[in-house]
């Protein structure tokens, strides 16, 4: 809503009375012969001064309600979001414009044959509308190229073959930051296509700033951004342009229970001097693949097991190997089965060193390592020689960043004197819901894909929490449907990977809550919850009577 | 018989429908001036119904803001059809009537002069043609001043052949 009014008819009826009403008393006080109820004087004079009266005042309104901090949050809604821009710009808080989210589509196709996909080509995936960036031309396999909008087609062993296009969300906004192997499907199909899926996460999309969220990040903009306090540590990290999209922030210090790392002594009580900063740098983890070499260190009857070592500087941060596959295997394959992750910390090569006395402090955090161990079933057993090494894809969740804001905040120009920091990415509970949609057999169903990514958003946007509500989910729900639909009884279900390397299951149908144990750090200041949209099951059932 | 005397310090409005005479049927021109003479305003009875007339014949409804309750609804149910006799005429112009008269005394106050003030209005004639529906209406003012008006509206063309 800007400053003018655009049309007339958006006016408050109050307001065009109170004006009216102001004029004829003016008039009355000073001309008291002429006649004020309805007429042509009423009609033609001041009923229409009062519109363009309506008019001023409803702007005027406007500036009022944008004018100050406190009109802003006493209503964001209603300020005007110039006027806001302008109000906190003197704390030196800017509006976050709105990006895309882009990517790389994977696109399997019959055959070994040239193919041309064009640019601006549709493709859908969770509802939402991706487009082709350039045209591509996929050669056949073995073909040179030297053109970067051409691609060769891999064999997939099965008659198909996949190529890559880059693509970018039609609409700003994260929802379209869809995971590594979502579904796509394309409008229209290209010829002998076969299936699409993202090649990896879709990243950089971001929704620009309501007034609500630009005014409760002008604490950011108020205090010293220094490492001191929590919101000053906030306000440093979000004044560096690169982590200025940094979801949420935890802070934990002396005197917190989650704080075991100033407890470093003699006796078991705490010191002070440590910081931990758990953080949510975007609403969902990213999924970093890289190649690793790998050595085989048993070989079984039928399978065998292989065993790789993950740097700290591979995926600072990470939660987990979601995948591990061979580098001839496509990435939407299952993958390998990990049956070992055993993690440890590295801080050697570094002139300053964070406090860390054992692995469970270390995780989450960019000094992380981890040594992991898989069973390779696909390749022939006979082929193989125990010691031997090979290079796998492996795919890894972890929180963008981590490692940057730790060498930013761990830099001699920033980090506190009087104490140490370390950086972890918050601990994560991967949320999976289900539900029934109830409604008549004559109506039509709601849309499931606008409200998986609806609760999805919603989920993951609730800075650290520490419950979740089966009514924060209805909510959502309820904003999709129409006629008589409802929502059925609902199941909640948390996978807590706890800094420990063990896992904690939480469900509940109406309050999922965290188990709260500060010794394993679970609790409502280190752990936000995660939900994927494709983790959403939604069932539209017919009402049987 | 009154005078222009009588009506000073009264509250005037710009006439809006001119060139009443004392006595006999005359075609209003419904214009605030003309080529030849300025405007000119009215007060008293005349107001009155000039008072009335405007709201008779405003459509309920289409004026916004907080003029939408006024008005009434008498062009609405003729444009839809609903007025085809005589006797429609009757009732749904004494339905009008009463919706202007609650708007009317509304906005009146005790202050008013009761020549400014309204209290009743009457149909005293109709007649109903192919094309046109003429409504001879009398205003009477709480003072007991009247003011006869004759509304020609215009409608549509109805056969009137078997």
């Amino acid at each position: 809503m800007g400053l003018k009014v655009q049309s007339i008819s958006e006016l408050d009826p109050a307001l065009v009375l109170a004006a009216q009403d102001q004029l004829s008393q003016l008039i009355q006080e000073k001309y008291p012969e002429v006649e004020l109820t309805r007429g042509v004087i009423h009609d033609i004079v001041t009923f229409l001064h009062a519109i363009s009266g309506g008019v001023c005042q409803t702007e005027v309104n406007r500036v009022l309600d944008s004018r100050s901090l406190l009109a802003i949050n006493s209503n964001p809604l209603l300020a005007d979001p110039e006027l806001v821009d302008h109000v906190l710009s003197n704390y030196l808080i800017e509006r976050k414009i709105g990006t895309r989210a882009r990517g790389n589509i994977t696109i399997v196709v019959q055959g070994t044959a040239t193919m041309v996909l064009s640019a601006d080509s549709l493709y859908t995936a969770n509802g939402l509308n991706f487009r082709t960036n350039v045209p591509i031309t996929a050669r056949p396999p073995g073909t040179v190229i030297s053109d970067p909008n051409e691609r060769v087609l891999e064999l997939r062993g099965d008659g198909t073959c996949e190529f890559s296009v880059p693509a970018t969300a039609e609409l700003v906004g994260e929802t379209a930051n869809v995971r590594i192997n979502t579904k796509f499907t394309p409008s229209p199909p290209p010829p002998r296509f076969v299936t699409a899926f993202s090649a990896n996460d879709f990243i950089g999309g971001t929704a620009t700033e309501s007034n609500t969220e630009l005014a409760s990040r002008m604490e950011d903009g108020i205090p010293a951004k220094v490492v001191s306090g929590p919101l000053n540590i906030s306000a440093l990290i979000r004044s560096q342009p690169v982590f200025a999209d940094m979801k949420n922030v935890s802070i934990i210090g002396y005197g917190d229970a989650e704080m075991a790392r100033d407890q470093h002594w003699i006796f078991p009580i705490s010191g002070g001097g440590r910081i931990d900063i758990y953080c949510q740098m975007d609403a969902l983890p990213k999924t970093t693949t890289i190649k690793k070499l790998a050595r085989l260190i048993e070989k079984r009857t039928s399978d065998s097991i292989w065993q790789l070592a993950v740097q700290r500087d591979d995926a600072p941060g990470f939660y987990e190997v979601s995948a591990v596959r061979r580098l001839v295997d496509p990435t939407d394959t299952a993958g390998l089965e990990v049956i070992y992750d055993s993690r440890g910390w590295d801080i050697s090569d570094d002139a300053w060193k964070p406090d860390i006395a054992n692995a469970l402090e270390a995780a989450y955090t960019r000094y992380q390592t981890s040594i992991i161990r898989f069973v390779d079933s696909l390749t022939p057993v006979g082929d193989l020689t125990t010691g031997m090494e090979q290079e796998f894809n492996l795919a890894i969740l972890t929180q963008p960043f981590i490692g940057d804001l730790q060498e930013f905040l761990g830099s001699i120009g920033h980090r506190s004197l009087m104490s140490d920091i370390l950086v972890k990415s918050a601990v994560p509970c991967f949320v999976s819901i289900n539900c029934d949609i109830i409604k008549d057999a004559t109506e039509s169903a709601p849309d499931l894909d606008q409200i998986r990514t609806a609760i999805a958003d919603r989920v993951n946007n609730l800075n650290f929490p520490g419950v979740l509500y089966a009514s924060q989910i209805t909510d959502v729900i309820h904003n999709f449907l129409f006629g008589t639909q409802a929502v059925g009884p609902l199941d909640m279900h948390g996978l807590i990977r706890r800094p420990d390397g063990q896992t904690t299951v939480i469900r509940d149908g109406a309050v999922l809550s965290l188990p709260n144990p500060p010794s394993t750090l679970i609790t409502h200041r280190t752990t936000i919850f995660v939900l994927y949209p494709e983790d959403i099951g939604l069932n539209v059932v017919n009402r049987s009577n | 018989m009154t005078t222009a005397i009588d009506y000073l310090n009264r509250r005037f409005d710009v006439l809006a429908f001119r060139g009443a005479q004392p006595r006999g049927d005359v075609l209003l021109a419904q214009t605030l001036f003309d080529n030849n003479t300025g405007g000119e305003v009215c007060t008293g009875v005349q107001k009155l119904a000039q008072r009335w007339v405007i709201e008779f014949l405003t459509i309920r409804g289409s004026m916004p803001y907080h003029m939408s309750t006024r008005g009434s609804d008498f062009l609405l149910w003729l444009r839809q059809g609903r007025i085809r006799t005589e006797f429609d005429v009757r009732a749904y112009f004494n339905f009008a009537a009463q919706q202007v008269k609650t708007n009317l005394i509304n906005e009146e106050t005790a202050t008013m002069h009761p020549e400014d003030r309204f209290q009743q209005a009457r149909l005293i004639k109709l007649l109903l043609a192919q094309d046109t529906l003429e409504l001879f209406t009398e205003i009477i003012s709480l003072a007991g001043d009247t003011r006869q008006v004759i509304l020609p509206i215009a409608i549509a063309p109805i056969n009137l052949s078997v």
